[in-house]
């Protein structure tokens, strides 16, 4: 037993010299990352503890970075931005907010030809999931940041408010 | 009652036991997992800004430590699969080859638990997502580096550790 774990330890010693591998080569090479991250993570998220998440219709007050469903709609109406749906390729399918672009929050890099090829970093992006407990929203919000997109929020409500209100969808489920 | 029974049995367990603790298992063990990690590691080496998103997709890691544990993981990954096949400390590569395991067995747990589905990101971009399915591949792989870890005795390895080393020298001289 004792030996297994000097083994294990001398694991940990692999590790080691890998990350120092790591770290060096990522210096030297042109596509390394940072090697701590700039820019913040976005938190719109209500989790159920917070006070009254709400599906209802009402224009509350909203939390920073993220917008309301009057916001929403006025964007929607105006049509100069650029939506993107942060669910699954499936959920996508059955009904999204018309003309929203599907960039799976868990498939960003998969994703990402797509989105720099129809959204400009400097384009007004408002991104959604399923609803004010989803978190999706702000973990594609946080990447897009880093990406050097600059004008992004978070229409919060997300699709549960959007179909609670009524207003357009398309997709395979009619409303 | 059943006489006959013990000894086949006891049989049966020597031949598992054999087979558990001999060169041939070992070597294809070495081999599967090194081959295994360093195909694993390729996409993420190549892509850190990729496998870091996938990292802090499981909300786990502090977000300013998310590019240096991606670092950290890829090239371990990438060392010790390396060192796994050539036969470089066999034991120690995976040693590291099955601490990794077992952080991704926990991560996984983590995210099953919280009820949240995140891209595995486990053999780079569009992989499948989390799921209870990959904690048992996860760990049959594990059970494979701890047959490493405890019986590789350094054949067809470059380098074997001291013990397997003196092993070696034994055979050579007799």
């Amino acid at each position: 037993m004792k030996a297994f774990f000097s083994e294990i330890l001398g694991g940990l010693f692999v590790v080691v010299a890998a990350t120092v591998i790591g770290v060096t080569v990522n210096g030297m090479r042109p596509n390394g990352v940072a090697l701590i991250p700039s820019g913040a993570p976005v938190s719109t998220v209500q989790h159920d503890d917070a006070p009254a998440a709400d599906t209802s219709l009402a224009d509350t007050t909203v939390a920073e970075g993220a917008i309301s469903l009057a916001e929403m709609k006025r964007r929607f109406d105006a049509g100069t931005g650029f939506v993107i749906d942060a669910r699954s390729p499936e959920e996508y399918q059955q009904g999204h907010i018309p003309g929203a672009i599907n960039i799976p929050h868990d498939r960003i890099p998969e994703y990402l030809d797509a989105l720099n090829s129809q959204v400009p970093t400097d384009g007004e992006v408002t991104i959604y999931c399923r609803g004010p407990s989803c978190d999706f929203s702000d973990l594609l919000a946080t990447e897009m940041k880093m990406l050097g997109y600059t004008n992004v929020s978070v229409f919060s409500g997300g699709w549960e408010q959007w179909t609670l209100a009524g207003y357009p969808t398309e997709g395979l489920v009619p409303k | 009652m059943d006489t006959r029974g013990l000894p086949d049995r006891r049989a049966g367990a020597e031949v598992i036991g054999r087979l558990l603790t001999g060169q041939g298992l070992n070597l294809v063990l070495r081999l599967f997992l090194g081959g295994l990690f360093v195909y694993a590691a390729f996409s993420k080496v190549a892509d850190p800004a990729g496998f870091a998103m996938s990292v802090r997709g499981y909300k786990i890691v502090p977000f300013a430590l998310s590019n240096l544990f991606a670092l950290s993981m890829s090239w371990t990954e990438l060392l010790a699969g390396v060192m796994l096949i050539l036969g470089l400390w066999t034991r120690k590569a995976a040693g590291a080859i099955a601490i990794l395991l077992a952080m991704f067995i926990v991560a996984i747990v983590m995210v099953l638990v919280r009820g949240m589905v995140v891209d595995c990101g486990c053999f780079g971009e569009g992989g499948s997502s989390t799921s209870w399915l990959l904690i048992v591949r996860n760990l049959a792989l594990l059970t494979a580096a701890i047959i490493v870890i405890c019986y590789n005795d350094g054949f067809a390895s470059l380098h074997a550790g001291r013990r397997a080393g003196r092993k070696r020298q034994f055979s050579s001289t007799s």
